[in-house]
């Protein structure tokens, strides 16, 4: 039986597990893990 | 049913008024609670410190070793027990002089290094780092916690708003003395 | 061509699901594993509760330290991942009317996991991993120790990868047409959590065991710390997904519930997805050096996104639950779909319990507690277990106790044994916990220190003038422990004693299923072959 209903944009990304799981691994390793260590090594030596 | 396979084009329901409202609520919620954050970081009087610095475990022995070779006023006397047997130990109490705004806390297995003897009123930048293992500074009975880590030196600036005898305890666990780990700071 | 072994199915008279038997063999070991951890990590809780109750103060205190680090990792890892995998395999399999796409690596799988697990837990009994949970450098343990742990991930990665693959064979063999089933779709975002978090680890602990072999110098603290918390907090949030999903799971079981709005729901799992694992910072909110944007905009759950969804969830499954027991005919006043659900159900009455205590105990003492500001108060206090507790025991815990009621009738076609028992246990855990993490939250409000051996400092040079009601709140602590261990303890002996002695039995269960559907009809996942 063909999908003949338009199904909705966001009902097409939540069918998709390899696009959610692209996204959550991605946001999280950049705000957490890159920004994270940018920061820890951007702390000065001290003087 | 959360078993089974809902209807094609499940995106297309519409919101019931029950859920738009509680929506709302949570949206509400969460933007209120977000706004404080940075607003009580810009005009709190008590935030974590954002100040830190790289330094080998040498060189902040030394800094701590010069500190209170400049600044101290006496020994205090502490007995500290071994099992069974006694030990008699001396520890130096640094009163940092006029204009001294840089002091030092030195964590090592078991203990904090010097006893700081503080002017209440007086702003100081505290500077702590552990010689080993990873500490912490839990400031007694006011309950103000840091981290301390070797290899890296965390400065607080603080100010004693109140006079008498304040404990430093470790509560990072820290091997088999952790529960022994224990400073003290004077505020007069 | 697959073999008949690999495709056999049998059909749940109960709730009509094709379920794979290879799979249900790989669900049984996972199950029984996990309650196997439960009872160690049990064990050492009771003992570690009696020690920090000071007028018991049970241990010595390298053992205190050591059964501290092994109460951790049972719980926390294995007792929950275990039963995760199981979940993952029902989920994936059984919802879909699917079959695994391949029973070999699924056992591979599970002997990755089992020996790790074992070798972490022999070398921290032999005290050679004397490090805590949280294994901060410069502490060092014996590099077997960080084996097991990688061993260990590496085996549940694979199982994520393995779930994963069972999804792409469910849709392209036919089980199964359309979007996933809420229940799955829960699931799917909890193994997608688990997937960061386990290549988080993998990043921490590798370098870590190269350290503990000696091929590397040394681990800046720092940063293992950010790597540490990326897989140690992302771990939680795999277990939120988790309980999550069996609240709707068992609401949709015991009283029919049906989710009010697909979309709702599912939109506040992609919140998850946004911003839930990057809140691991809060760890590091007293840590020298980090910037206050860092810490403000991860801690904030990415402007509190990932709060919005659980506050949906809380609103969706007790509407879902009352719209069913309407439809029951209890509409009399405005509680009596409350009063009259089946709270002697004791999968229904864990449930509710670790709803109301995830909720306002949990979510609530974790949400204010990583801020800068509170968390300066409650940073390494006892505070800081006293709102894990809430939320992985009171919370997580006890929703998969309450999963197993319906597990071992249904799953593995056992009749319950000890059903009276049954019926208080989950009431008996959720008291004994909430009393014990009021004990522990209170005390670490006063200052009591965490993972510390002696609050009167006796062997130290300076005694801490703690409050007498800081030595009643870990009385309390000790007290709430005894019951939850015992509740614990009767949970296991349920599960065991049903596990390999119960009546067989058929799959049925009472009529409140098939559940409600408006038009009356059932539609069944499975695709009818």
């Amino acid at each position: 039986m063909a999908e003949t209903i338009d199904v909705s944009f966001w009902e097409k990304v939540c069918d998709n597990d390899f696009l959610l799981l692209a996204f959550h691994v991605g946001v999280s390793t950049l705000s957490y893990f890159v920004w994270g260590l940018i920061d820890i090594l951007s702390i000065p030596t001290l003087g | 049913m959360s078993v089974f396979i809902p209807e094609r084009n499940w995106w297309a329901q519409p919101l019931g008024k029950d859920e738009k409202l509680w929506l709302k609520v949570c949206v509400l919620t969460a933007i209120i609670l977000f706004l404080m954050m940075p607003l009580y970081n810009l005009t709190g009087h008590q935030n974590p410190s954002h100040e830190g610095y790289k330094v080998s475990p040498e060189r902040f022995n030394q800094l701590t070793e010069d500190f209170v070779a400049k600044n101290k006023v006496r020994d205090e006397v502490v007995k500290q027990r071994f099992g069974t047997t006694e030990v008699e130990m001396k520890i130096p109490v640094v009163h940092p002089g006029p204009g001294v705004k840089d002091i030092y806390l030195r964590a090592r297995a078991w203990e904090f290094y010097p006893i700081l003897e503080l002017e209440e009123g007086r702003e100081y930048r505290v500077h702590m780092s552990s010689m080993d293992y990873q500490h912490g500074f839990s400031l007694q009975p006011q309950n103000i916690n840091f981290q301390i880590l070797s290899g890296y030196d965390l400065v607080v600036t603080m100010t004693p708003r109140e006079t008498g005898e304040f404990y430093v305890i470790c509560n990072e666990y820290c091997a088999l003395g952790h529960h022994t780990m224990i400073g003290k700071i004077i505020v007069k | 061509m697959a073999d008949t072994y690999s495709t056999q199915f049998r059909t749940c008279e109960t709730t009509g699901l094709k379920v794979h038997l290879p799979g249900e063999r790989l669900f049984y070991v996972h199950a029984v594993t996990a309650v196997v951890a439960l009872l160690t990590g049990g064990v050492m809780a009771l003992l570690i509760a009696l020690t920090r109750w000071p007028a018991v103060h049970l241990l010595p205190a390298d053992l205190f330290y050591r059964f501290i680090t092994a109460h951790g990792m049972n719980m926390l890892v294995f007792w929950i991942v275990f039963f995760e995998m199981a979940g993952l395999i029902f989920a994936s399999t059984a919802v879909l009317g699917s079959r695994l796409p391949a029973v070999w690596f699924g056992w591979l799988n599970y002997a990755l996991m089992l020996v790790g697990a074992l070798l972490t837990n022999y070398m921290i009994f032999t005290g050679q991993a004397d490090v805590m949970f949280t294994s901060y450098p410069p502490l060092k343990a014996n590099p077997n120790y960080y084996l097991g742990i990688i061993l260990f991930a590496v085996g549940a990665l694979l199982a994520c990868f393995h779930f994963m693959a069972t999804l792409v064979v469910a849709k392209k063999e036919g089980y199964h047409k359309g979007s996933y089933p809420l229940f799955t779709f829960g699931i799917l975002i909890a193994v997608i959590l688990a997937i960061f978090t386990l290549l988080a680890g993998a990043a921490t602990y590798i370098p870590t065991w190269l350290w503990a072999m000696g091929f590397i110098d040394s681990i800046d603290p720092s940063l293992y710390r950010l790597g540490f918390w990326g897989f140690g907090h992302s771990a939680q949030q795999i277990n939120l997904a988790a309980m999550v999903s069996i609240w709707y799971l068992i609401g949709t079981l015991s009283v029919g519930a049906v989710p009010i709005n697909e979309k709702f729901s599912r939109g506040a799992f992609l919140l998850y997805l946004l911003g839930i694992n990057v809140a691991s910072v809060h760890h590091l909110l007293v840590d020298p050096g980090l910037s206050a944007s860092f810490r403000i905009f991860n801690t904030s759950y990415v402007i509190y996104a990932a709060t919005i969804g659980s506050m949906i969830h809380a609103f969706s499954i007790p509407a879902a639950i009352e719209v069913a027991q309407r439809a029951k005919g209890y509409t009399n006043g405005l509680f009596e779909w409350l009063t009259k659900a089946p709270w002697s159900n004791p999968a229904f009455s864990g449930m509710a319990l670790s709803v109301v205590i995830f909720g306002f105990g949990g979510g609530v003492t974790g949400v204010t507690q990583g801020v800068e500001q509170i968390n300066i108060m409650s940073h390494n206090t006892l505070r800081i277990p006293g709102h894990f507790h809430v939320t992985v025991v009171g919370g997580t815990s006890l929703a998969f106790m309450a999963l197993t009621y319906y597990a071992l009738p249904l799953v593995m076609r056992r009749k319950i044994i000890g059903e009276t028992w049954a019926k208080y246990q989950p009431w008996m855990f959720g008291i004994g916990i909430s009393i014990f993490a009021t004990g522990m939250s209170f005390a670490g409000i006063l200052g009591v220190p965490r993972r510390h051996y002696d609050v009167t400092f006796s062997s130290a040079i300076f005694q801490v003038p703690f409050s007498a009601t800081a030595t009643t709140m870990l009385g309390l602590l000790g007290i709430g422990a005894i019951i939850a261990f015992t509740a614990l303890l009767i949970f296991c002996l349920i599960a065991a004693l049903t596990a390999f002695f119960g009546e067989r039995i058929e799959a049925k269960m009472e009529p409140h299923f098939p559940p409600y559907l408006k038009d009356g009809s059932v539609e069944v996942a499975a695709v009818a072959s």
